[in-house]
């Protein structure tokens, strides 16, 4: 065996493959969101009685932070609310939104109220009114006048716009979620059509060759001929396997290709043993790069079917690699019939200009012509690497 | 029979090709093998100089193709009985224009090449050595792929064809056979006074019309004898009417 055993698409293909995530907005992040708000909460009430010295204020320090237990709850409950609504439109979810805010700030602020005026009323609401200031004594004296339903409803109001706010900012998280997972699965597209382009343009068994090389086996059996016959036969299957088992995505050395061609070019030489010869210029250090999988076969298969089927003298296809800087840059040449008209934009050229571009942008190329003294030659450039393969 | 020995000749542009041909060939009685040639230009010049009544054809050959070769011998004065020998089917619709009396599969096996030889004698006697008729400029035959050969389909047999994609179905006797082709091609190749396009990927046997339908709506069917109705296309409405002006 040439070539390496094919291996199944690698890591890079499993991440792109995972299911996307249920929620657009992980469910950790939404708790820790509400944790957050709530301990801004508490933290910046808890600043503020501190700063401006109001009274009993650390009396009041586990009040708050149990009514702040109960708003993370709430305003979970609102998540919770929300969150089954994530594939429904944009403007039902900012309705829901302000909807359920109302109903988790009027929970909140029915909690609040029996927190600090009827389970634990702190020792503030008991002080003589001589102790209290002038503001304060009036707030009492108009809290005093109203039911405890006005008294919710007003809190609510204000807690309203805090759980809006959170509501709101978990819409824009779900947004900016849902944004990246489609980016994500426009990647993931890109990715499998790619790769499905790569298939497509991987070397498709040239069914003429097979035939043609059968039909010569068997006159090798014909006419007695038994070794000529098990040779051809061998190299024939060795290779048939390497090219049906190579991944179009992999890259093998380029002294693998070259075996691989070589091995291609001795199954033509005994169908044309006056018409071809062929000849190998490999420099040691182009033999590690790396290359695409049967890249060449496309090129060594055009200069046998355009160079030598044509004619009617014996034709040299010489393949060439030399390593140009961090270039690596090889070529297939034949000093045939060359190629009449337009034929040089078929489709196996064309197929492996389309690979390159896919597989390495602009940092390939590929040029292909008639040569001056007679002949064909194509020459492809890629950037040198030798890892990988 | 020694009166109904073919003198072969054997037109291939692969060594070990020619020499499995010649080892089949010396195995069948009616064959006389007179020659060889290895590219077209060869087997023209010796076609006129020997005069076989069989040429074993390959078709992918430099310079002048098998294809070639069997359409300079349509005109020809003298025209041998032509096998098409190749590897793969891919040349089977240029194989239009060309009679052919069998077209056989690389590697062949002894038994169908002698099939194919028997062919040649049948249609060498059916001539009978008169002279040969002007080719008909409508396509007369199609050698179509079925299972593992390439089977003869005369154009007068096909009763309708249908466009898949890339390929056209040709319907025959309740089976079908796909060709590599475009209906426009195949439209152009048929004979009009046997064939109708009816649709932009349909076209029909004209004898197979029973009736022409009209659903109200302005759309058009035309009835087959098999039961099936194929809706005409607008731009084939005048000519399919044509057909029942005249019936």
């Amino acid at each position: 065996m040439v070539y390496s055993p094919p291996i199944a698409l690698g890591s890079e293909m499993s991440d792109i493959a995972t299911t996307p995530p249920r929620y657009t907005v992980p469910p950790r992040i939404a708790l820790l969101s509400i944790v957050g708000f709530w301990a801004f909460y508490y933290v910046s009430v808890t600043l503020r009685a501190w700063i401006m010295d109001y009274p009993d204020h650390w009396v009041m320090l586990d009040n708050r932070a149990w009514v702040s237990l109960f708003g993370i709850g709430f305003t979970t409950l609102m998540y919770l609310a929300l969150r089954p609504l994530e594939q429904r439109s944009l403007r039902l979810r900012v309705a829901a939104a302000f909807l359920f805010a109302a109903v988790s700030s009027t929970a909140y602020s029915t909690v609040n109220y029996l927190s600090f005026y009827v389970v634990d009323p702190k020792p503030e609401m008991e002080k003589s009114d001589a102790e209290k200031s002038e503001a304060h004594k009036a707030q009492e004296k108009h809290e005093e006048k109203k039911e405890p339903a006005y008294l919710i409803a007003d809190n609510a109001i204000h807690w309203y716009f805090f759980n809006l706010a959170w509501a709101i900012l978990y819409l824009a998280l779900s947004y900016a979620g849902a944004v990246r997972a489609s980016e994500r699965e426009a990647a993931r597209l890109r990715t499998a059509t790619q790769t499905a382009e790569l298939r497509a343009l991987r070397y498709q068994v040239n069914p003429h060759f097979l035939f043609n090389t059968l039909n010569s086996i068997s006159s090798l059996v014909m006419t007695g001929r038994r070794e000529d016959a098990e040779t051809m036969i061998l190299n024939l299957s060795t290779f048939f396997r390497t090219s049906l088992s190579a991944e179009p995505t992999e890259d093998v050395p380029l002294a693998d290709e070259i075996a691989l061609q070589r091995l291609y070019l001795e199954i033509e030489a005994i169908r044309f043993p006056q018409r071809l010869r062929s000849a190998f210029d490999i420099a040691p250090e182009a033999e590690r790069a790396c290359v695409p999988g049967l890249l060449l076969q496309p090129l060594v298969e055009n200069a046998i079917k355009h160079g030598v089927a044509p004619a009617r003298r014996p034709v040299e296809v010489l393949v060439r690699a030399r390593v140009e800087g961090a270039t690596l840059v090889i070529a297939v040449i034949d000093d045939g019939e060359g190629v009449q008209g337009s034929k040089g934009t078929c489709v196996g050229l064309r197929n492996v200009r389309d690979r390159l571009t896919v597989r390495f942008g602009d940092a390939a190329s590929l040029e292909a012509g008639p040569r001056a003294e007679g002949g064909f030659t194509v020459t492809i450039r890629i950037p040198v690497t030798t890892h990988g393969c | 029979m020694a009166a109904e020995r073919l003198r072969t000749l054997i037109v291939d542009d692969e060594p070990l090709a020619v020499e499995r041909m010649q080892i089949l060939c010396a195995g069948l009685d009616q064959v006389d093998l007179i020659g060889t040639a290895v590219d077209g230009e060869a087997a023209l010049r010796m076609i006129d100089a020997l005069r076989p009544d069989l040429v074993l054809l390959d078709i992918a050959m430099p310079h002048i193709d098998g294809m070639s070769v069997a359409a300079s011998l349509a005109t020809a004065p003298h025209r041998p009985a032509v096998i098409f020998c190749t590897a793969f089917d891919q040349h089977a619709v240029a194989a239009f224009d060309v009679a052919a009396v069998d077209y056989v599969l690389k590697p062949v096996s002894s038994e169908r090449l002698a099939r194919a030889v028997a062919r040649a004698i049948e249609a060498i006697g059916r001539r009978g050595g008169e002279p040969v008729s002007p080719p008909s400029r409508w396509t007369e035959e199609f050698w179509v792929p079925h299972r593992s050969e390439m089977i003869r389909v005369g154009a007068a047999e096909i009763e309708r064809i249908d466009a898949e994609r890339d390929y056209m179905r040709l319907s025959v006797g309740g089976r079908s056979y796909l060709i590599h082709q475009t209906i426009t091609e195949l439209e152009r190749r048929l004979d009009p006074e046997c064939f109708i396009r009816l649709h932009r990927s349909t076209i029909v046997r004209r004898d197979r019309i029973t009736r022409l339908r009209h659903d109200g709506l302005g759309a058009w069917y035309a009835e087959l004898s098999d039961g099936q109705s194929v809706r005409i296309g607008r731009t084939y409405q005048a000519a399919a009417k044509a057909i029942l002006a005249g019936k």
